[in-house]
């Protein structure tokens, strides 16, 4: 791949690089309680920016025979392509990682159908009426960063991931649960996860009803996670260089509440998106983003924080909402590993001196709002009924409508003294405690 | 050989191994150009070519996704392989007649012809017109996509299918702010032949200015139930949204209960409400000739006179369900396989006048536009604003909210249907699994439906 670097040296750029992704994966489906697909994918593809006159031109492509074409193409387009103000990354001394697991590989997909065939009988045992589906997902994903200054970074990863879902119909009555786990190699206990999705479907099949009106909710880690959503687009450096982030010249501010420690670290080896380089081949490292509520960062490329006059911070990631990661994107302010520090209660110990209120696991409709405002309204997809300190059933159309800025400064009541394995897309691993909130109105 | 011979010939050698199988190639290429505050923010091209194999064996599926032809026989024994692995039972595939077809695109203005700076020069020059209308806008943004889409599909049936396709939008979007509030505005406008609806929009910009401007003051709605008239737009989401994924039949297949639940015949609305999804609308982006399993797109009606007389099928779908196919089979690109997935989704036309859906409602909401949504029995989406309805007159702005509700009780809430059906080409897509985004459209006319549950502040 040099080549085409030095190529495009040679036909007048003043710097080139090169972003390149290749995926293995295998992928087993299990639809509707039956062992379904088999899939298998070998893609790779990259995508080469070139700066000529001041201006990049940037042209990605899944046919690696076609450079000729794309170097053609980048130059062309650097005519009339952004300005570049800033400049590349200089090679630098970057962490060893080892993210590669081979064991992972040395499994037989006919291991991976057992696994699932045992996955559904134990839910079929708990009611055959359970519409079951599990998948299990293996990939090795190489990405590579160079650039013509000298950088020459590769990074290997496996992983494996876990998702699993139960239908159940009754009457008109239609729920749906799901989890999954995502790890870098085969540890997963398959039983402790038909189990875990038994007892969602036992708890979610119960039907409560519910007053609309002010009460506490408590959040669990799975809602904290789509919650993210929203605190990311207000951290994103890009909506704060555009001036339209309400975090816009608050670095240092008391912005949450002293409960919220909120982290993302790209460091952490057992993690999805762990690479010792970001995708603009910055370093990677763990940032504070707010330090009990005070915000300490923002998730910066280079372009964010050249405009903010800040130090870089390796959090350029080439996805998107609903994008996963892919060289064909452009480098976003996005986060990796996110981590929230636990605070100083029990689970059981929130949950007992609530007389009337819900916990809410899934709410959708968390991407509508206006997220860079903090404004989030939802619909409660899964919630339950907490009476006198007791989970006692599911509650449906229920909604709220608030504010991250406003209820994560004046309404955390307690945070739990532990931290759970979430996500909110399968590629981001989240960990977070339930956060009990003290006071929200829920309409219905 | 040339590629079709090269196609059948391998699909011949090993047709009788499995019950089914087909191989699509894709030669893709796309542009994305991003503007904002009149300078480039970003410029993106991307080739994309690649191809899969697609192996029916007993019940069970294989899929391999390769990176050129040359590795096609490998992924053909690989695929066969994986199928055999899978299948167990009985294969479920409903009969098409093979087909060979091809389709050449023909533009009014071809997107892909106008040279780059025009383009740019123009998205330059739209963003600058938001920048500078009031000193209270902080961000202006053009995002422009052209895609143009060549694909190959051959199957052991004696299918050959050689379909062009395009997909280009542009969105504009103008933020404002004061104080700590801010609002934005847009809008997108698609095409599938004539790059000359990306000119002339400056009125509409202006518009969405001022639209953007007065909600910075306008108040939040109050939380609690209301009678909501959706505009097209709005109609269009919930369409799609709420009743659409529901009817997608991978969704209803593997569960009798639902199967049961969603069965043809079942009443879900008042009489008057039709809903349909189209792949043969001309050059609506949701539209196609042939979906991705060699079936010919079609009109389906998913309810007509509020009974449920379709669903949205792919061909394994329809022999499970023992329905027809109704080409809805779609894959956002080489790298996935086909899915059910809507095409261009409605709600017919009825009778009402804005006037009349308006004049008795003493308190409501007329909602405006859409922001998003996501969908299933209960279904949640966002109106980008509202205009309140007081005492049969259209009073003050209010700023965006989400609408909440449960699908069933909600389709018969609806208690009258606009006399005013569009549907037309926006931006953006539509995601399902891991497939984002699919180029669709959904609209219809103004619906006014009851009871609706908003989310809000009290």
């Amino acid at each position: 791949m040099f080549k085409i670097l030095e190529k495009s040296l040679a036909q007048g750029a003043e710097y080139a690089d090169l972003y390149y992704l290749e995926r293995n994966e295998d992928t087993i489906s299990f639809e509707g309680g039956e062992l379904k697909t088999i899939k298998a994918k070998n893609v790779s593809g990259f995508s080469l920016q070139v700066k000529k006159d001041g201006r990049v031109g940037i042209v990605s492509s899944s046919n690696l025979n076609n450079n000729d074409d794309v170097l053609k193409m980048a130059l062309a387009a650097s005519s009339e392509g952004e300005a570049k103000e800033y400049d590349f990354n200089r090679p630098q001394t970057l962490n060893t990682m080892s993210l590669t697991h081979d064991a992972l590989w040395e499994r037989s997909l006919e291991e991976y159908v057992a696994d699932g065939e045992e996955f559904v009988q134990m839910l079929k045992d708990y009611d055959p009426e359970v519409t079951v589906s599990i998948e299990f997902k293996r990939s090795r994903q190489t990405r590579g960063y160079l650039n013509t200054y000298g950088c020459d970074y590769i990074s290997p990863s496996d992983q494996l991931s876990l998702g699993y879902s139960g239908l159940l119909v009754e009457g008109a009555n239609i729920l749906e649960v799901g989890d999954g786990d995502m790890l870098r190699g085969n540890t997963y206990d398959i039983a402790k996860h038909a189990n875990l999705l038994i007892n969602k479907l036992k708890i979610g099949r119960v039907e409560q009803s519910l007053e609309a009106g002010r009460m506490p909710v408590l959040l669990t880690p799975n809602a904290v996670a789509q919650f993210m959503y929203a605190f990311v687009s207000g951290l994103s450096g890009e909506f704060v260089r555009l001036g339209i982030s309400p975090l816009k010249n608050r670095l240092g501010e008391q912005v949450l509440s002293e409960e919220i420690t909120l982290i993302d670290d790209m460091t952490l080896p057992e993690n999805f998106e762990a690479c010792p380089f970001d995708d603009e081949g910055t370093p990677a490292e763990r940032t504070l983003l707010y330090e009990k509520g005070v915000l300490r960062n923002y998730l910066l490329t280079l372009k964010a924080a050249h405009a903010l006059n800040l130090k870089p911070n390796g959090k350029a990631l080439r996805r998107g909402m609903f994008r996963p990661r892919d060289y064909a994107n452009m480098p976003v302010p996005w986060y990796s590993t996110m981590l929230l520090e636990p605070g100083q209660i029990a689970y059981e110990d929130m949950l007992k001196d609530i007389k009337e209120g819900i916990v809410v696991d899934s709410a959708i409709g968390l991407v509508m709002g206006d997220l860079v405002r903090g404004d989030i309204d939802s619909d409660i997809d899964l919630g339950f009924k907490i009476e006198n300190g007791k989970i006692t059933g599911r509650v449906k159309d229920a909604a709220f409508g608030i504010n991250i800025y406003e209820v994560f400064k004046n309404q955390i009541a307690a945070v739990e003294n532990k931290v759970h394995a979430t996500s909110n897309d399968g590629q981001s691993n989240m960990y977070f405690p339930h956060i009990l909130l003290k006071d929200i109105n829920i309409v219905r | 050989m040339d590629l079709k011979d090269r196609l059948f010939e391998v699909l011949n050698r090993f047709k009788n191994r499995v019950d089914y199988l087909e191989v699509r190639l894709e030669d893709s290429r796309e542009t994305k150009i991003d503007v904002k505050k009149s300078k480039v923010d970003g410029i993106n091209s991307n080739f994309i070519y690649g191809g899969n194999v697609r192996a029916l064996y007993k019940g069970g599926w294989g899929f391999t996704v390769f990176k050129n032809i040359e590795e096609l026989d490998a992924a053909v024994e690989k695929t066969i392989a994986q199928a055999h692995l899978v299948g167990k039972g009985t294969s479920n595939w409903a009969p098409v007649e093979p087909v060979e077809f091809t389709y050449r695109l023909n533009f009014l203005k071809n997107p892909f012809e106008v040279p780059l700076e025009e383009k740019v020069r123009l998205f330059k020059e739209y963003t600058t017109l938001i920048s500078n209308y009031d000193p209270r806008i902080i961000n202006s943004q053009a995002r422009y996509q052209e895609k143009f889409i060549h694909t190959i599909f051959a199957n052991s049936e004696g299918s050959y299918i050689d379909q062009e396709a395009t997909d280009n939008y542009l969105y504009l979007g103008a933020t404002a702010a004061s104080g700590n509030e801010t609002q934005t505005a847009n809008f997108s406008i698609g095409t599938c032949q004539d790059f000359n609806v990306f000119y002339g929009l400056e009125d509409k910009i202006k518009e969405k200015c001022d639209l953007a401007l007065k909600l910075l003051s306008a108040p939040r709605i109050k939380g609690g139930k209301y009678t909501v008239i959706l505009n097209p737009e709005l109609s269009g989401v919930f369409t799609h949204e709420a009743f659409g994924h529901t009817m997608e039949a991978d969704f209803i297949v593997d569960n009798p209960s639902m199967c049961e639940v969603l069965k043809i015949g079942a009443v879900f609305g008042p009489e008057f409400l039709n809903i349909y999804d189209s792949g043969v609308i001309p050059h609506l982006r949701g539209s196609f000739a042939y979906d991705d399993e060699g079936t010919p797109a079609e009109k389906t009606y998913l309810l007509k006179n509020g009974v449920l007389v379709g669903h949205l099928h792919s061909r394994e779908t329809a022999a499970r369900m023992n329905e027809k196919p109704t080409g809805n089979a779609r894959a956002m690109s080489y790298l996935y396989p086909p899915i059910p997935r809507m095409r261009n989704t409605a709600i017919e036309g009825g009778t009402a006048s804005f006037e009349e859906m308006i004049k008795d409602v003493e308190l409501g909401v007329y909602a405006v536009d859409a922001k998003g949504g996501k969908g299933g029995e209960n279904f949640s989406f966002t109106a980008h604003h509202g205009i309140m309805i007081r005492n049969g007159q259209l009073a003050e702005h209010v700023k965006g909210f989400t609408l909440a509700g449960n699908l069933f009780k909600t389709l018969q809430n609806i208690d009258m249907v606009g006399n005013d059906e569009i549907v037309e080409n926006s931006g953006g897509g539509c995601g399902k699994r891991d497939q984002f985004p699919l180029p669709v459209t959904d609209g219809g006319p103004h619906i006014r439906i009851q009871n609706v549950t908003i989310g809000g502040e009290e």
